[in-house]
């Protein structure tokens, strides 16, 4: 019961502090939070279009929040899904725009190298953490930056699309477009895969070894380390993993919505999706939940500031808080825990 | 449960605030005509045709009581999400400026067949879509008569951005113009290749007017800017500005400006739209509508001389009434012989 009330607890108290940070932050724009919050409802779930909306919003959060909460288990803070994400993205569509085989196994492919471009900046950060001890949260996140100018200077250059002005690869031929899920929105059958993903992590997670050897490498690695599991292998592999589901993320947003690969393709779901694991707890199912209230954020955040007035940036403002808070609170808990013993 | 306190009494000094009704919301009246624009990456601020294209909807909101909103984006990747979001609350015309938006506004247009755009400079052929071209051919053709007056060297320059079908219809317009008035003028031809490099635009010019061209017309944005400041040090040399009034950057250098009105273009369409005869399909603005043509020479008329300015005249009324027809590619302009007026 107790741990009941402590696992909803964070995600319970993270929710009602956005409500009120976010009232604050429409009254700061002049803006009733009455006419922010229904504008911001409408935007996201007002109609199918709109629903179509927040769905792609929440397939672009799911990936990368599933890719860190698998590394999270290991006892890896991921900050790196953003570039994993990127790198993805930048391998399906750089192929994507010169691919000439049949559509459908065109599309496999492609999702398969977002996996490997996401997976293998992954892998960087974990070989760095179990060659050198490199601490993984700054390896991770200095990989953002790499990843960003990396496909910066790719796109500006050699990959650029003959009618891009800006850092794009050419369009993707229509045969690789991911089918549509709903019909009249921008919403691909991406997102099905998204919910796959989660199933296979909350299978992976619980009935395996791989997921048993996971979370006991997270919880006491040294204990771990003495029952005979290499936690070298666990490292790079989780983190190569990680990677590889926010690099299939990437390319599901390039074959699934923009068609082309463009270096500002993620107005930083990988930092959000941190968010996002975090209030799922780390349970994939819980995370899929997590996802959607985001993904209502990220679509109705848009239409709030086209109709309300409110910038959408004040959203991504207060979900950073969110992380922070809710960052701060599993540090404080797992502090309170080895101090206990 | 201090905490729970404090969050009790944000809570209720929200609600308290918002209950005040701190302002109303700033959204349309009920019947009022709402018209909504997303800028390219220009953006707002970039003295070109987001800017003009506001300029439309700010004349739309004085003279017709329009309701105005405008997305602004930040990348290509915006493009889609911005159009849906503007769609999503219903506007009765949703502007994209820019041809860069070209497809996506298609993909867009396509999942919202009730739904009115406009796109700026390029052809959409959806039922729902109504396209605003500019015959640039035009102005392009008088700016390349002057120049063929003025140019004492009889050799003058064009200097394009990226080598696209749009900047193409300024090329073919200006040389066939300058060798209406002068047909053995040597017209040298350069692209940089770009909309943004603005050292490439004054590197390219002072090349181009070593080379003994005398009159450097622009079509290439922001690297029209670096030819400005080139010619700025050189006495007896001009550059011909583009889109904007451009003739005070550089005062008695800048000859004249080929000044697309986009703001008038954008105006129209939504004025047909409230008198209830919506334009549909491709529309073209040219010199007849006003919405194409050469600035009034302010700082430069005595350069150019009364007898110049009339024959200009005469000119202008020759396109006006089919006397003429301005070439709109390299191709037609192939076929291109002088007209005798």
């Amino acid at each position: 019961m107790t741990n009941m009330r402590r696992t909803l607890a964070g995600p319970l108290g993270a929710v009602v502090l956005l409500v009120v940070l976010m009232s604050l932050a429409m009254i700061v724009a002049g803006t009733s939070p009455l006419d922010g919050f229904s504008a911001l409802f409408y935007g996201a779930l007002g109609g199918r279009s709109q629903i179509g909306e927040t769905l792609v919003a929440t397939s672009a959060l799911l990936f990368p929040a599933l890719g860190i909460a698998l590394a999270f288990r290991g006892g890896l803070f991921n900050i790196g899904a953003e570039g994993q994400l990127l790198i993805g993205a930048l391998f399906a569509g750089a192929v994507g725009a010169q691919l000439h085989v049949a559509g459908p196994l065109g599309i496999a492919l492609l999702l398969v190298l977002g996996a490997i471009g996401g997976g293998l900046w992954g892998a960087i950060a974990g070989w760095m953490k179990a060659r050198f001890n490199a601490n993984e949260i700054i390896a991770t996140l200095m990989l953002n930056f790499v990843a960003a100018y990396v496909s910066l200077a790719l796109v500006s250059g050699p990959l650029k699309g003959p009618l891009a002005t800006g850092a794009e690869t050419a369009w993707l031929d229509q045969a690789y477009w991911l089918p549509t899920l709903l019909p009249g929105t921008r919403l691909s059958i991406g997102i099905l895969l998204a919910l796959a993903v989660a199933v296979v992590l909350w299978w992976l997670f619980s009935r395996t070894i791989f997921g048993f050897e996971l979370r006991a490498a997270g919880d006491a690695p040294e204990a771990a380390r003495r029952a005979g599991i290499d936690i070298g292998r666990i490292t790079w592999l989780s983190l190569a993993l990680s990677g590889a589901i926010s690099g299939v993320g990437g390319a599901t947003i390039v074959t699934g919505e923009l068609h082309r690969f463009n270096t500002q393709l993620s107005p930083g779901y990988g930092f959000t999706a941190i968010a996002v694991a975090l209030v799922g707890d780390l349970q994939p199912l819980w995370i899929c939940l997590a996802a959607f209230g985001f993904g209502i954020l990220e679509a109705g955040g848009l239409a709030m500031q086209a109709s309300a007035q409110v910038p959408k940036d004040a959203i991504h403002v207060i979900e950073g808080l969110i992380i922070l808070v809710l960052a701060a609170r599993r540090y404080v808990a797992a502090r309170a825990e080895t101090t206990a013993v | 449960m201090k905490v729970k306190a404090l969050t009790a009494l944000l809570v209720a000094a929200t609600c308290a605030l918002s209950l005040a009704g701190c302002a109303h919301r700033r959204g349309p009246a009920p019947g009022q005509l709402t018209l909504g624009m997303v800028t390219d990456v220009g953006g707002l601020g970039d003295r070109s045709f987001n800017d003009s294209a506001y300029r439309g909807l700010q004349m739309a909101h004085a003279r017709i009581g329009a309701y105005v909103q405008v997305l602004q984006s930040r990348s290509a990747a915006d493009y889609q999400p911005n159009l849906t979001a503007l769609t999503n609350l219903h506007f009765d015309m949703v502007y994209a400026i820019g041809f860069l938006m070209g497809l996506d506004l298609d993909q867009v247009a396509k999942q919202h067949p009730q739904q009115r755009y406009a796109i700026v400079d390029a052809v959409i052929d959806d039922p729902n879509v109504v396209s605003i071209t500019f015959r640039e051919q035009d102005g392009s053709f008088l700016a390349g008569a002057l120049a063929a007056m003025v140019s004492k060297t009889h050799h003058i320059a064009f200097l394009g951005g990226q080598d696209i079908p749009l900047i193409e219809k300024f090329e073919a317009g200006y040389t066939a113009g300058a060798r209406e008035v002068d047909p053995n003028i040597k017209v040298d031809v350069k692209y940089a290749g770009s909309f943004e490099d603005v050292a490439a635009g004054k590197e390219l010019s002072n090349l181009l007017f070593n080379d003994g061209a005398d009159i450097i017309y622009t079509a290439a944005g922001k690297v029209g800017l670096g030819a400005i400041d080139a010619v700025k040090s050189r006495d007896g040399d001009y550059i011909i500005g583009v889109d904007s009034d451009q003739d005070a950057l550089a005062p008695g250098r800048v000859l004249t400006s080929m000044v697309k009105k986009v703001d008038v273009a954008v105006f129209d369409v939504a004025r047909s739209l409230q008198e209830g005869k919506p334009m549909h399909g491709h529309v073209e603005f040219g010199l007849k509508d006003g919405a194409i043509g050469l600035t009034d020479f302010r700082y430069t008329k005595s350069a150019i001389g009364e007898a110049n300015l009339a024959r200009l005249k005469a000119i202008q009324a020759a396109i006006v009434s089919g006397k003429i027809v301005p070439p709109d590619s390299r191709k037609a302009l192939a076929a291109f012989t002088p007209v005798p007026l």
